[in-house]
């Protein structure tokens, strides 16, 4: 096992992108725990482009599959506004090909559904 | 990590994506050409598939993650959209639905044949082929040994355990030749890693970054595809040390090892072969996602508010109001003149938080009118019947406790329309109609209470055959239903006991009458009327309070005690002299503005213990039943006032017919609130 290189202990400014409510209260108790802040919550992909110049997050965590915008489209246009984003993708299973995709148009990394914390606070630390 | 406390917001909002799919799967079967509903019922599959996994709910998951293949496949043409298919897709959501409301009890369901159905509708004209195999293979094959064992200390020597084609041994010499050293790095990944294919893409960008591929083992379409256990390597030219490269992919999650070897450090040709960009660009043409998007609709930011709190939050406000009331009487008893500001003010504020609270427990009327096309479907084909079902005013706010009650009623007005309304088809065509029948359900906003109607064009009620139907199940007798006017019988169908139908179908022999309906409504404050035109179809017309919990009411005295009479029922009030009181048939009655009101005593209505002392001039309310006055006469009036009902659980109390509740007045004594409906 490789030992965690990033800081653990640093608060992160994140920005959540899930069309479920569920996911997104999953996802943001995991972050608040453990110190972080959700700086905004969005709904689709579109509401992510909206949010993403106005909040600046560190590090965003968006969904694939979304009405309105898919994430995939929404991490294309954040990539082109800023192209040092760090977007970190959440996928299920069976998603390879559109995550692969993303990692190809800039996505720092991904987590895969059903979230563990210590997977979701390790990508944190190694993104970071 | 605990995830009971995700459980409530899990299953309110698996229900919200079952509803989703539902009218998408209605829809398309309407229009089975139309993919967006396809796309929609994709996306909330797969986002149920996503929420259950997280909760461990793993036959849920399961469940959606093949309903979002077939879904898939059908967006893509593989599947066509049949009777069949949709048919397969109810059942699916009917067990979804059902397994969703076993998350509480942890029962289990089997679906496994449901799963084999699905695999047969999958296999059904299919499959053509799955995205990854199609990604051209831009890299030569060889035949390599993926278990290619390298010592991280081990020096040099171009030639691995891995095979290099000649193509490949010319690259690695050119990039020795300028300058770069070629490194053959073996990358582990953790053991809980689940997409690799995804994983190792990521590690590939990240070499990339570094220098310059020249071989993959296995290869690039066959890491896309997940070939491979754990473990592959990566041979490229690069200038990075072995130091940088470590720290660089350690970046990357879920990565158990990395050991990079020196595979070459010199000399070189000068021909170059640029495989793998070729390789990233055709596979990022195949493996874009191919979902259109729908229509935007705006979101609405909301929270989640569980309905006990809210109940809660209404009994509060209910003993705030009487608290003010309380406290407006003393300050009038103390002749409190400073006091009239801030209670002024109280009243404003109170008034206010009412208003609120009571706008929080609105919910459209679309959240039970939603389950409905769905129900009038299976019933109008279980039935071999055509039916449009046609809603309006969905929109229409109901406070959330009037909605939960009314479900059941509708239910039942709905399918007495399908079962007993719409004639058969050959029926329909015979007498000129349109094939298909048409069942309404419309809601609309009143002044103060919300009106449903559930309306049918089908053969409607003959008040002759209810008469008859009365007579025969002993309810009534011949003469009496003679009395009673085409209007009147068509209310016979309230009777407890009666049932229209002449035949009983396992749709309307549910045990729920019309009578129970008719009860339901009316112990919320509501009332139902019928109107009807055989041959021609049946309107039912459910008036309902706005609220419940709290209504406006005036305030009367009788024998010294005080009742509250809803004012929804109240037309007004109006003082006579008991000189004018006339007899028709030895019931009393009043000529009120030219016409003839029936007058009831309501002390000999609540047979009070006390005699009423003999006045002249009286005070009557006139109420309205059924679009029918009644002048009620009573001691005193006490004027109008907002008043919580407080429901007679009390098992005496209960079976008391003429009361709604009680409630509690600003002095601390109890007053009942009359149920006008019941009362006479």
């Amino acid at each position: 096992m490789i030992p965690n290189m990033g800081d653990m202990n640093k608060m992160v400014k994140v920005m959540i992108v899930d069309d479920a409510a569920f996911m997104r209260m999953v996802i943001k108790d995991i972050l608040t725990k453990n110190g972080h802040e959700v700086v905004a919550e969005c709904v689709d992909g579109l509401d992510a482009v909206n949010k993403y110049p106005q909040v600046k997050p560190e590090l965003v965590f968006m969904d694939i599959v979304m009405p309105n915008m898919e994430g995939i489209d929404a991490l294309k246009k954040i990539m082109e506004m800023d192209p040092a984003a760090k977007v970190v993708m959440c996928s299920s299973i069976g998603q390879q090909s559109v995550v692969t995709d993303a990692l190809k148009t800039g996505a720092q990394d991904f987590i895969v559904k059903p979230f563990d914390a210590a997977k979701v606070l390790e990508v944190i630390g190694k993104v970071i | 990590m605990d995830m009971s406390e995700y459980k409530e917001i899990f299953k309110a909002e698996s229900e919200e994506h079952l509803q989703q799919l539902n009218d998408s799967l209605l829809g398309l079967e309407q229009n089975p050409k139309d993919l967006e509903y396809i796309n929609t019922m994709f996306r909330s599959a797969h986002t149920l598939k996503g929420m259950s996994a997280t909760m461990g709910f793993n036959t849920i998951a399961e469940l959606t993650h093949e309903m979002e293949n077939l879904m898939d496949m059908v967006r893509k043409s593989q599947v066509a959209v049949s009777n069949g298919l949709i048919d397969v897709l109810f059942e699916c959501l009917d067990t979804l639905e059902a397994l969703v409301e076993t998350v509480d009890s942890g029962e289990t369901i089997d679906i496994s044949t449901l799963q084999g159905t699905l695999t047969k509708a999958m296999e059904g004209t299919l499959p053509v082929n799955d995205i990854a195999s199609t990604v051209a293979e831009s890299i030569e094959t060889i035949e390599a040994d993926v278990g290619t064992e390298l010592e991280p200390e081990e020096e040099v020597i171009p030639q691995t355990d891995i095979d290099l084609s000649e193509s490949e041994k010319q690259a690695i010499a050119t990039a020795s030749g300028d300058g770069n050293r070629v490194v053959s790095l073996k990358v582990v990944l953790d053991d809980s890693c689940v997409l690799k294919s995804a994983r190792s893409t990521l590690v590939l960008i990240n070499v990339t970054k570094m220098g310059e591929i020249i071989k993959c083992v296995p290869d690039e379409a066959e890491l896309e595809d997940e070939k491979f256990d754990l473990e592959f390597t990566v041979i490229f030219a690069t200038k990075t040390t072995d130091e940088q490269i470590i720290e660089t992919l350690k970046k990357i999650s879920e990565i158990k090892e990395i050991i990079p070897t020196t595979i070459s450090e010199t000399a070189g040709s000068d021909e170059k072969e640029e495989v793998v960009k070729e390789t990233e660009s055709e596979a990022q043409q195949t493996t874009g996602s191919g979902v259109k998007r729908s229509d935007a609709v705006k979101s609405i930011q909301s929270v989640r508010v569980n309905i006990e709190r809210l109940d809660n939050l209404m009994n509060l406000v209910g003993e705030l109001i009487i608290n003010k009331i309380r406290l407006n009487q003393l300050a009038s008893d103390l002749n409190a003149k400073d006091l009239d500001e801030s209670l002024a003010n109280l009243d404003r504020l109170t008034n206010e938080i009412q208003t609120e609270v009571m706008e929080s427990r609105m919910v459209p009327i679309d959240q039970i009118f939603s389950r409905f096309p769905r129900m009038v479907r299976d019933l109008a084909k279980s039935e071999g019947k055509q039916i449009n079902l046609i809603i309006e005013g969905k929109e229409i706010e109901l406070d959330r406790t009037v909605l939960d009650e009314i479900g059941d009623p509708l239910v039942h007005l709905l399918r007495n329309a399908v079962d007993h309304g719409i004639e058969p088809e050959e029926e329909r065509q015979n007498i000129g109609k349109p094939i298909a029948g048409l069942v309404r359900l419309a809601a609309s906003r009143q002044r103060n209470s919300v009106l449903i109607e559930v309306e049918d064009d089908g053969k409607g009620m003959d008040p002759a055959h209810l008469r008859d139907v009365a007579v025969k199940k002993g309810l009534l007798t011949r003469e009496e239903v003679d009395k009673l006017s085409d209007a009147d019988a068509l209310n016979l169908i309230f009777m407890p006991g009666f049932s229209g139908a002449k035949t009983v179908t396992d749709i309307s022999g549910r045990g729920v009458g019309m009578d129970a309906v008719k009860t339901k409504i009316e112990a919320l404050g509501g009332s139902v009327k019928i109107t009807s035109v055989p041959g021609q179809g049946s309107i039912m017309r459910l008036q309902l309070p706005l609220t419940v919990a709290i209504i406006q009411s005036l305030m009367v005295t009788v024998s010294d005690e005080t009742y509250a009479i809803p004012l929804g029922n109240v037309i007004r009030d109006v003082g006579i002299k008991a000189s004018d009181i006339k007899t028709i048939e030895g019931k009393e009655v009043i000529m009120l503005r030219g016409e003839v009101l029936p007058l009831l005593r309501l002390h000999d209505v609540l047979n009070c213990p006390t005699e009423p002392e003999e006045k002249e001039n009286l005070i009557v309310v006139v109420v309205e039943k059924m679009g029918n006055n009644i002048g009620f006469v009573v001691d005193d009036l006490l004027g109008q006032q907002e008043v919580i009902i407080k429901t007679l659980d009390n098992k005496i109390l209960k079976n008391m017919k003429g009361f709604a509740g009680a409630t509690i007045l600003g002095d601390g004594s109890v007053a009942l609130i009359l149920d006008i409906a019941t009362l006479i």
